[in-house]
């Protein structure tokens, strides 16, 4: 398992219709996210003296991809996803999607046999240690600890 | 090729309550589905926090199972009701303090009513307004 050597600056470009054309940099893995930002906004600024498209998304990519990957389970199915459903203080739901669930993470009897989450389950219980952890929703809001339900999305 | 919803306009609140049935079977595809809908920018400009929201109530109203609760309501409802009138017993007789001592009230004017010709006018207000209470 491994990392990338670079890490990637990507700058996205608009025209008049609306098309879009993406310039990508690297620098060194290593390179701090101030580093990043500081290179990507260098670039931009010169690319645009050369360019009269709008420059209208940056992003820096870190990318983790593992070397020798083996086998995956035999039941794996990333086609399959959990939806758990995760209420923030300010009563917001957030969701997040695990993909490929285990069997063993849904309730096993009545109705819902399969198709429910068990908030009992160590695996599902033990998430919430993750969850503590200082995530926010894309706007900026809590994500919230506190796992209400779940369920088997397809 | 895939063609995404945008610009979808959230309905004003206050949203009203729809109770519904569906099969269990038919909740993971709803999930997905809905999951489709749970993106911002599925929603017009100033919707989006309101639209994702309700997206997510109804998410988890389908795993919620509140029929559960309703017709266990019913089910005790129903055995006060069969273990008074009819003697029935249960087991995992499950109603609340309330409701056994109504139980108690049915059983004395029944027995009460048994000994009598024709139904007491004021048993039968008292029955009825049993009724009422369960």
């Amino acid at each position: 398992m491994g990392n990338a050597p670079t890490a990637a600056i990507k700058l996205t470009f608009l025209d008049r219709d609306q098309n879009e054309a993406q310039v990508n940099f690297y620098v060194p893995y290593s390179t701090t996210v101030e580093q990043a930002w500081a290179v990507a906004d260098a670039i931009a600024a010169r690319v645009q003296v050369l360019s009269n498209a709008l420059l209208w998304r940056i992003q820096l990519v870190w990318k983790w991809t593992a070397d020798m990957p083996g086998p995956a389970d035999v039941d794996s199915n990333v086609r399959r996803a959990l939806l758990l459903l995760v209420q923030a203080s300010d009563e917001r739901i957030n969701a997040l999607l695990v993909p490929s669930p285990r069997d063993s993470v849904f309730e096993i009897d009545g109705r819902y046999a399969g198709v429910r989450v068990d908030l009992d389950n160590a695996a599902v219980s033990g998430f919430v240690s993750v969850l503590e952890l200082p995530l926010l929703t894309p706007d900026g809001g809590a994500f919230g600890t506190d796992i209400i339900t779940g369920g088997l999305s397809l | 090729m895939r063609k995404f919803v945008r610009n979808l306009q959230a309905p004003p609140l206050p949203w009203m309550c729809e109770l519904v049935g569906i099969e269990t079977a038919v909740v993971p595809f709803a999930l997905g589905a809905l999951e489709e809908r749970a993106a911002p920018f599925v929603w017009q400009d100033g919707d989006a926090l309101i639209g994702v929201q309700m997206i997510r109530r109804l998410q988890v109203a389908l795993l919620s199972g509140c029929l559960d609760e309703l017709i266990a309501s019913q089910e005790r409802i129903f055995q006060v009701l069969d273990n008074g009138i009819n003697g029935t017993r249960y087991d995992d007789f499950q109603s609340g303090t309330s409701m056994r001592v109504e139980l108690v009230r049915i059983r004395e004017l029944l027995e009460a009513q048994q000994s009598q010709e024709s139904l007491d006018p004021e048993i039968l207000a008292q029955l009825i307004q049993i009724a009422a209470l369960l």
